[in-house]
């Protein structure tokens, strides 16, 4: 799937692997807002949150040259970075509170278009999710957001080891026919 | 387990690209990966897909005191160089990202001839990391040889690594001889293989039953790949 604005973040990547601050710079306005909410929403805190984005656009200035453009379009790219660098923070310093049904859907939202940050991708993940039994939707979402292993799940979710993998498998074998589909 | 059961491999790229597949089972994963290059298709359409989590999420805009830090992290550091020669491998790490700044650059540009002189390859896996870092000398410094410096690959038991170069258009691999499972080697040109080394060519390395391929072709899955590029 191409997104409106893929190019242009390619292209950005590209001079940035090439050292031009300039591009790294357009880069960092063009996406830092989105990634910055994604890392706080796995991190709810703002402060941890801030540290977590420089890190990652650090790691993505050293990291722009292994980018490879027929292997991921560039937000996810960059969101798989900052995804890791906040899984990171959260291992070193869990979050408090642990209120499993805050990582429903009602925030999981596309606002206004951003070329390029993947907002076809939000809309498609979002209609197939809503198909999905909330157990097993919610229990994706928690492992995405939270990094949770299906141990951890079981605790966070209160369920047998056995009845959460089981949601996550279905889940996501029902996620990809409904994203399969045209 | 049948991993070569599309279902189950769609199950486990699933929970690999969530993250969820953990330990032994995701090394595990990760090797075959390696191999099976439907599999890592599998899992960056996964990624894809679930970065739809990512995209979903309000933007909201960071302070601008970020911006700064950044930048003042990634400015150059201003300590004296190191004095001393470094050893070649040393400086070919330290260039290994400035390999992929060259390479971009040479394959924007028009292909020049017959490049002599030194040219280095590094050979990555399918996730990029790398196996191997290769020099190739020739034009008037004597014989035209390469160095290979194991730098990340694991061995295999009972199988050797058999670098190849690739003359693209349709042409067979040519057998550059067998790889190092450790330390450093310097492997012979023959005279046939130097001009399409000159020209930069692509290199890969297979996996290949003790003593190499028994066929003169790549026989074993190729897991590392790079490109040679004048420095």
């Amino acid at each position: 799937m191409s997104l409106p604005g893929a190019d242009r973040l390619a292209e950005l990547l590209a001079r940035t692997a090439l050292r031009d601050q300039s591009a790294y710079e357009a880069l960092y306005r063009a996406t830092a807002p989105k990634l910055f909410g994604f890392a706080l929403r796995i991190l709810q805190r703002r402060d941890v949150a801030e540290d977590c984005l420089q890190d990652a656009f650090v790691s993505i200035w050293h990291r722009a040259g292994d980018y490879r453009a027929d292997r991921a379009q560039p937000f996810t790219w960059m969101a798989a970075i900052v995804r890791n660098r906040a899984l990171d923070f959260l291992r070193a310093a869990p979050r408090t509170r642990e209120i499993a049904g805050e990582e429903d859907l009602d925030a999981f939202q596309s606002d206004a278009p951003e070329p390029g940050v993947g907002v076809e991708d939000a809309h498609a993940l979002r209609r197939c999710l809503e198909t999905l039994p909330a157990p097993h939707r919610q229990a994706i979402a928690l492992s995405y957001f939270r990094g949770l292993a299906h141990a951890e799940l079981a605790k966070s979710l209160a369920e047998p080891l056995g009845t959460v993998k089981t949601w996550i498998r279905r889940g996501l074998m029902q996620l990809r026919q409904c994203l399969e589909q045209p | 387990l049948r991993y070569d059961d599309p279902a189950t491999r769609a199950a486990l790229a699933a929970e690999y690209a969530l993250g969820t597949l953990r330990g032994p089972a995701r090394r595990r994963f990760e090797r075959l990966m390696g191999e099976r290059p439907e599999w890592r298709e599998e899992v960056e359409r996964w990624s894809q897909q679930l970065a739809g989590f990512a995209a979903g999420v309000p933007a909201v805009e960071p302070p601008a005191g970020v911006w700064s830090r950044i930048r003042e992290r990634i400015e150059p550091r201003r300590s004296p160089a190191p004095r001393g020669a470094l050893r070649w491998w040393q400086a070919l790490a330290a260039a290994a990202s400035l390999a992929a700044i060259v390479l971009a650059i040479a394959l924007v540009t028009i292909q020049q001839p017959s490049v002599v002189g030194p040219q280095i390859a590094v050979l990555n896996d399918q996730q990029g990391r790398t196996g191997w870092l290769v020099r190739f000398t020739s034009g008037s410094t004597g014989r035209p040889e390469i160095r290979v410096l194991v730098e990340g690959a694991s061995p295999i038991p009972d199988r050797a690594f058999e670098l190849w170069a690739l003359p693209g258009a349709g042409a067979a691999p040519v057998s550059l001889g067998l790889l190092p499972a450790q330390g450093e080697a310097v492997l012979n040109v023959s005279e046939q293989v130097r001009p399409l080394l000159e020209q930069g060519a692509a290199l890969a390395v297979s996996v290949e039953p003790p003593g190499g391929s028994p066929t003169g072709q790549p026989t074993g899955p190729v897991l590392y790949q790079g490109k040679l590029i004048a420095l």
